[in-house]
């Protein structure tokens, strides 16, 4: 490394309005982004808690219920909330996504997602309340200014403003023969120049994601955040030694800003778009008729049925009902059957959720076959997944939401068989298991 | 200036870089214009399946309540128009489904980029991208040294010394570089025409040459631009440098904030507030399904009064029925109350950033694009408003049928599969183009503003010029 | 003819001509001599109308009245002819030709290029490949296909090796023999003197003297350009 040439660099650098002005505004927006970050984390806490503070009321009202002795809302007279069905029907549930403390750093897939839902024994895991929340589509196509975004794909820009005519200027000056001679080793002297940007660009961003580690989290709680800054530091690497070897074969400066550009197009632009393009051939978007299939006519099939064919269903799904003793007793039991209808369905909409689910992993898998010449995807994935905005993130709520549905069925059709009276103790229990 | 013209385009011909470079893009967007179609066509068909599918299982419902019929109910499937191939707007992050169904409007669910890992952040690679990113970019640098490499060789004095107008030749720099622009854009209106000929009405082929117009427009504004720089800069690199850090401003930068700005300026309820606040205006209606409600006493007061019997049993029509579409049309102005208040917050917002048009003619470009393949906003509102007249017309029917054909009691009555049939299915159509341009006039208003204001500041500034 | 008449002209407060007196007439070469800054290539910029002068005035006639700026009659040659590099010699002078409203056969172009001393086989070279001194003919190629009656030429022979110098001179001599005003502005003494009749010493704007070129020998006329520039 010659110092001289480094520190000199920085003469270039704070000389050049353009050069400095890109820098300061482009560290402007990453701040901006940041605090964009915030803004939607925090509204989703926000509504998080709303949801949460109004469904601790409903379940205080019932706890009275309860305690008043009372079997349900005045209006319905037909509620009977000692009946483990109407108590559990009266337990209101949410499952949450709850946003990552590193969203601020990447909000990822987050907007094409909702973050809550509210659980019955009906709901399926692609029922339609669990989309987006209302949000204007045109701005969803451009997107948010979101740090990940930033430096995936901004960041590349700024290093092409910053470097593009290192030795291009000397040629388009005439005094690149100059140089050569003053220095005998132009790649030297071209590598110190380029480091300098580097380094500059490296400790402002790394500096940036630390910030947010130690405003939002305890960074060394987190090694998460260590990942992102290893991704960013080396995706940042390698522009910089791709734009290295531009600027060393250069023609001029003008020339050299095309490269730059086209590579940037390329990698950012071309590829993804023709990968996604593609992809989307192979796979058309999904209209789920397969789910609308269970959703609705195989549903309202199963209604049609036959007591004794949905007992032998429940039976398969739910062996813990004791078939002789409940078989005997189908008249008396028909109740419970028809109440029950909710946990073959929920069987059906597992079966056909998990068809949606590898029909969309095929999709994954094509794109991640992709990965070794389309490298920003994997960039952009990989990040998404450290901050928990990614495809899979919300699997896993989906996969969250599935288990507090089948808790709720499972719940209800224990106690239902078994004949439980609720009380206010039960009701307790089953806001634990239930939340 | 038409020898100016054909030097130029000899120049270029005579370049091999410029060679390569259009024959890539020619090549490129008749791969990418074909793919599309493809890619577009193969989409319609699946909507058309899953249309043609869930109307079949409508078509053999056996027997059975209409008021199940209501809940059984049916789907949308947002469909494609043939231009989507050209600008998919804003259809990859909108949902492709709505369920129809009595009592309650759903939300249009399962976008097609939730379902899978995120891919390009700029869209597919369609020719809109190719259009709106891309080619910009290589008309920067076509442009940035047209008219100061004129300057620096000396020649600009030659070409004036030998008779020449200066305003002549820069013009003649913009309309040979705005005529390469031009034979890229009607290299792909060919293609896209003859791979979808015949699908086209007359409707498509307006917006079609909207679509061709608003970037015939838009390139004009960045080659001129770019000249104007050169000839402010004086300097290759400067004028570079600026036309790209505007061209990053404009395509990436700008539509974010913006879009931020806009969002914040009118502000759009949380889907959680919204569901809230529509359950506590529905509760103050008629509870189709709760005999103790008040207000259902009033209203089989007064229907029994119109009759002129005693009893609902009396009756000679089913009150259920009544009570249901009664409840459906509270519930209907709910959401007209509600969701019209989201609809127009959506379009003020459309419009604050059409306005931003006037600083960011990429902003009317993308709007006027989407706009003329049907695939913006605008567009999308009225699917989801069709959608929503035809659940309202699909609810009454059946809630017609469970009142007045219904005689006997609740579930007495069985309508049968012909009743079913008779319900039409929903049949999507965009909309005329011609009907929907005022919400455009400001996009187009701020192109052309664009246009007049480079067209002047550069004769203004050629005015100003001191050759030396 | 090209005459100056008490041409005044400065930039920012600092006068770049003082009341310059200059006149060529036909089939005369008149060399500029001068430093850099000496308000050669402003004198030129006048002629040409690309700088007004803040007073005087520039005549291309006999007629009093006439102060109009004709480029019609002027054919330019600036140091670097930098014509399109893609395009042939042969081209290039066809382009220029038709901007300046004039159209000639592939024969007619060619004969032009060969009375300014390019070599035929070069005709249909791209410009690229030229030398300095090929541009240059070029370029005169350039104002004579149009007939120009006034040539300016600012540092023509620069970078010229000294046969092309030479062929410079040859050109020129033949086009004042047709009866054309030449001034061209330089700073090579030997060449100014070899080519030129009469010759104008300019310094910080002052016409300082005028020498008929007979009358002076290469060295005397080297002593007498530095014994004013030291002045």
């Amino acid at each position: 490394m010659n110092l001289n040439i480094l520190l000199y660099e920085f003469h270039h650098f704070i000389k050049n309005k353009a050069k400095l002005f890109s820098f300061i505004f482009f560290m402007a927006i990453c701040v901006f982004s940041i605090y964009n970050g915030i803004v939607i984390s925090n509204s989703q806490t926000n509504t998080i808690e709303d949801i949460t503070n109004k469904v601790t009321k409903e379940h205080v009202k019932v706890i009275e219920w309860f305690e008043n002795g009372d079997k349900g809302p005045e209006d319905r007279s037909w509620v009977n909330i000692e009946d483990p069905f109407w108590s559990i029907r009266y337990t209101p549930t949410y499952v949450f996504k709850y946003p990552s403390p590193l969203l601020p750093l990447g909000i990822g897939q987050t907007k094409q997602f909702g973050f809550y839902k509210k659980i019955n024994r009906w709901s399926s895991t692609y029922d339609t309340d669990i989309v987006q929340e209302i949000s204007n589509y045109e701005r969803l196509i451009n997107g948010d200014i979101d740090f990940s975004f930033l430096i995936i794909f901004l960041l590349p820009i700024l290093i092409i403003i910053l470097t593009y005519n290192i030795n291009g200027l000397e040629i388009d000056l005439g005094i690149h023969k100059l140089i050569s001679i003053q220095h005998k080793n132009v790649k030297i002297w071209l590598v110190n120049r380029m480091l300098f940007y580097f380094i500059l660009v490296i400790v402002s961003i790394d500096l940036l994601i630390l910030l947010v580690g130690l405003l939002n989290i305890g960074v060394y709680n987190h090694p998460t955040i260590f990942q992102i800054i290893l991704i960013s530091n080396i995706y940042i690497l390698i522009y910089f030694l791709i734009f290295y070897f531009l600027n060393i074969y250069t023609k001029n400066s003008s020339n050299t800003a095309f490269k730059m550009i086209s590579i940037w197009l390329l990698f950012c632009v071309i590829i993804p778009g023709s990968v996604h393009q593609y992809v989307n051939y192979k796979y058309p978007a999904n209209y789920m008729v397969d789910f609308l299939d269970v959703n609705r006519k195989q549903t309202y099939d199963v209604f049609k049925l036959e007591n004794s064919e949905l007992f032998d269903m429940l039976y398969e799904i739910h062996p813990s009902i004791s078939k002789e003793k409940d078989l005997e007793d189908l008249t008396s039991n028909k109740q419970n059957i028809r109440r029950s209808i909710s946990s073959i369905v929920n069987q059906m909409n597992i079966n056909a959720a998990y068809e949606i689910e590898k029909q969309n992993e095929a999709k994954n898998n094509l794109i991640r076959s992709t990965y070794l010449f389309n490298p920003i995807s994997f960039i952009q994935n990989t990040w998404n997944s450290y901050t928990n905005s990614d495809y899979y993130a919300y699997k896993d709520f989906r996969i969250k939401i599935q288990e507090s549905i089948n808790a709720r069925n499972n719940l209800m059709i224990d106690d239902l068989w078994s004949g439980k009276k609720v009380d206010s103790e039960t009701y307790k229990e089953y806001l634990k298991v239930l939340n | 200036m038409i020898n100016i013209f054909y030097n130029e385009w000899k120049g270029f011909l005579r370049n091999k870089l410029f060679i390569f470079l259009t024959s890539f893009f020619v090549f490129s967007l008749f791969l990418v214009t074909y793919l599309s179609v493809l890619q577009n066509k193969k989409q319609i068909e699946n909507q058309e399946d899953a249309h043609e599918y869930i109307r079949s299982q409508w078509d053999e419902i056996d027997s059975t309540n209409a008021h199940s019929a209501a809940h059984f109910g049916t789907f949308a499937f947002k469909p494609n128009t043939i231009l989507n191939s050209l600008d998919e707007g804003i259809n990859s992050v909108t949902g492709l489904v709505l369920r129809l169904e009595g009592h309650k409007q759903n939300d249009v669910a399962y976008s097609e980029r939730s379902q899978s890992l995120e891919i390009s952040k700029f869209g597919k690679f369609k020719p809109y991208l190719i259009f709106q990113f891309i080619i910009p970019l290589l008309l920067i640098f076509l442009s940035f040294n047209s008219y100061t490499s004129e300057v620096s060789s000396g020649r600009l004095k030659l070409l004036i010394v030998q008779g020449n107008n200066i305003n002549k030749i820069v013009f003649g720099k913009i309309f040979t570089l705005y005529s390469i622009s031009i034979i890229l854009l009607i290299i792909t209106i060919i293609i896209q025409s003859l791979f979808t000929f015949d699908e086209f009405s007359l409707d498509e082929m307006i917006r079609l040459f909207i679509f061709f117009l608003c970037y015939a427009f838009y390139y004009f504004i960045i080659i001129s631009l770019t000249i104007f720089l050169s000839i402010v800069f004086k300097n290759n690199i400067s004028s570079l440098s600026i036309s790209l850090i505007i061209w990053l401003l404009w395509t990436i930068f700008l539509p974010k904030t913006i879009g931020n700005f806009t969002e914040n300026l009118h502000n759009l309820p949380s889907r959680f507030e919204l569901k809230e606040e529509m359950t506590n205006d529905r509760s103050k209606g008629i509870d189709g399904h709760n005999p103790s409600d008040k207000r259902r006493s009033e209203l089989e007061k007064e229907v029994l009064k119109k009759y002129n019997v005693e009893t609902v049993a009396q009756l000679p029509i089913n009150f259920s029925g009544i009570l249901l579409q009664a409840d459906e049309e509270y519930g209907n102005k709910v959401w007209d109350k509600h969701f019209g208040r989201v609809h127009e917050i959506l379009k003020k917002q459309k419009r604050t950033y059409q306005i931003s048009g006037l600083i960011n003619p990429f902003a009317s470009l993308q709007s006027l694009s989407m706009a003329s393949c049907g695939t913006d906003l605008i567009h999308h509102l009225d699917f989801l408003n069709a959608s929503e007249s035809y659940r309202r017309y699909f609810v009454e029917a059946l809630n017609n049928e469970y009142t007045f054909v219904s005689t006997s009691g609740d579930n007495a009555y069985l309508s049968n599969n012909e009743f079913f049939r008779s319900i039409n299915d929903f049949i999507y159509v965009s909309p005329k183009f011609s009907l929907f341009f005022h919400y455009y006039f400001l996009d187009a208003l701020s192109l052309t503003i664009w246009i007049l204001i480079l067209i002047f500041s550069i004769n203004y500034k050629l005015r100003k010029i001191v050759i030396q | 003819m090209i005459k100056l008449k008490n041409i005044c002209k400065s930039f920012d407060e600092k006068i770049v001509l003082n009341n310059l007196n200059i006149e060529v007439k036909s089939g005369e070469i008149y060399g500029l001599l001068g430093a850099n800054g000496a308000g050669k290539s402003t004198t030129l910029n006048i002629i040409l109308g690309f700088l007004n002068p803040e007073s005087g005035e520039v005549r291309m006639t006999d007629n009093e009245d006439d102060l109009e700026i004709n480029r019609d009659k002027i054919g330019y040659i600036p140091e670097n002819v930098n014509l399109y590099p893609y395009l042939t010699g042969v081209e290039n002078l066809d382009y220029f030709s038709r901007i300046a409203g004039m159209k000639f056969t592939k024969e007619q172009l060619k004969k032009f290029l060969l009375e300014c001393g390019l070599n035929e086989v070069d005709f249909n070279k791209s410009i690229s490949q030229y030398s300095k001194g090929m541009r240059q003919k070029v370029g005169i190629a350039i104002a004579y296909a149009k007939n120009a009656k006034i040539y300016l030429l600012d540092e023509p022979a620069s970078g010229l090796d000294p046969l092309s110098s030479n062929e410079l001179s040859t050109l020129l001599r033949k086009m004042s023999d047709k009866g054309a005003s030449i001034l061209m502005a330089s700073h090579d003494i030997f060449r100014v003197r070899e080519t030129c009749d009469k010759i104008g010493i300019l310094k910080n704007g002052l016409l300082i003297t005028e020498i008929f070129s007979n009358e002076v020998t290469s060295t005397e006329l080297e002593s007498i350009y530095l014994k004013y520039m030291k002045d």
